[in-house]
């Protein structure tokens, strides 16, 4: 009898340590959510586009555009390579505005704030930077980025145009 | 001596964290998960709206052989026919052919069309909207329809 009783105390205490740590690791694995959760909101890609990254597309969009109006009125033409430049006036004007952005408005430097105050204050944040390559084939290639700054981290928008480079300039990239 | 196993047990303790911290943590997810940028609807809609734009014009541009561009009047000449973008009481319009215009964009504050010397096949279109926090809208086409 009391060898019976003591076999099923160790079966109620082995059946209680089971599920005692059946019960930790189920703790354990719930606390484990929270960082898994977090990489997944990080790591998944935005639902929708924010309004600067959709400015920025329209901006590197307008660049393109330019060099495709521009190659229609000299197909000889070849945009250069640009460091980050601003798009509009800087206010201390020192540095240079890009020049896919100048003429714009009637300004020849870029637009000011005094020309279009709202139009300016959105468009300050952004920096445009030009990268050529020739390829082979003949072909030159253009990548336009549209830099600017959102939520603390520095993004970039780019848009890309394959172009026939002419035959005599061929090997440099301008 | 017998211990005494109730509810009180160091197994129904634990069950009950355990419960109490899938809960919140379901809680937490469901919460973060429904976490927006406020206004984000409407930013979205604006996005929507100027994408829709964006798309009329480049199909526009992309058939035109010539234009007529004023500060508030844009006028895109193809085989098809002319289309006419206009500015008017706070609403940018397209009007294709003799067809009555269509509002794409309302509650305008300011906006036209500018063109510049260097790049007679380019038109540029700006917009400031009415409400002070929404953006801008600001980009560029190029004329196509001469077979670039």
């Amino acid at each position: 009898m009391t060898r019976i009783d003591s076999h099923r105390s160790i079966r109620s205490r082995r059946r209680g340590e089971s599920l005692l740590e059946l019960l930790l690791a189920a703790c354990l694995m719930t606390v484990a959510l929270v960082p898994l959760f977090q990489l997944y909101r990080i790591s998944r890609a935005p639902e929708r586009k924010s309004e600067m990254e959709f400015t920025a597309t329209l901006l590197a969009r307008h660049v393109i555009e330019r060099i495709v109006a521009l190659r229609h009125a000299d197909p000889a033409y070849l945009p250069g390579m640009t460091p980050e430049e601003p798009i509009v006036a800087t206010t201390d004007g020192f540095q240079a505005v890009s020049e896919h952005f100048k003429g714009l408005f009637g300004r020849e430097n870029g637009l000011e704030k005094a020309d279009n105050a709202d139009l300016f204050t959105a468009l300050e944040p952004f920096r445009c930077r030009i990268d050529t390559y020739y390829l082979d084939g003949g072909y030159y290639k253009v990548i336009v980025y549209i830099q600017y700054m959102e939520s603390g981290r520095t993004k970039r928008v780019f848009l890309e145009r394959l172009l026939t480079a002419p035959t005599s300039i061929q090997g440099d990239t301008p | 001596m017998n211990m005494r196993r109730g509810i009180g047990s160091l197994e129904i303790l634990l069950l009950a964290i355990f419960v109490v911290m899938m809960g919140s943590t379901l809680v937490m997810v469901w919460q973060f998960s429904r976490i927006s940028v406020p206004n984000a609807q409407q930013e979205k809609d604006l996005i929507t709206t100027y994408e829709h734009t964006v798309n009329l014009m480049a199909n526009d541009a992309r058939k035109a052989r010539s234009m007529i561009a004023g500060r508030e009047i844009l006028r895109l000449e193809s085989d098809a026919g002319s289309i006419e973008w206009s500015f008017s009481g706070g609403n940018l319009r397209r009007a294709a052919g003799s067809a009555a215009p269509e509002t794409i964009v309302s509650n305008i504050r300011e906006g036209g069309f500018t063109t510049t010397s260097p790049t007679p096949g380019l038109f540029s279109i700006w917009l400031v909207p009415v409400d002070v926090s929404a953006m801008p809208l600001f980009t560029s086409f190029a004329l196509r329809g001469n077979g670039l």
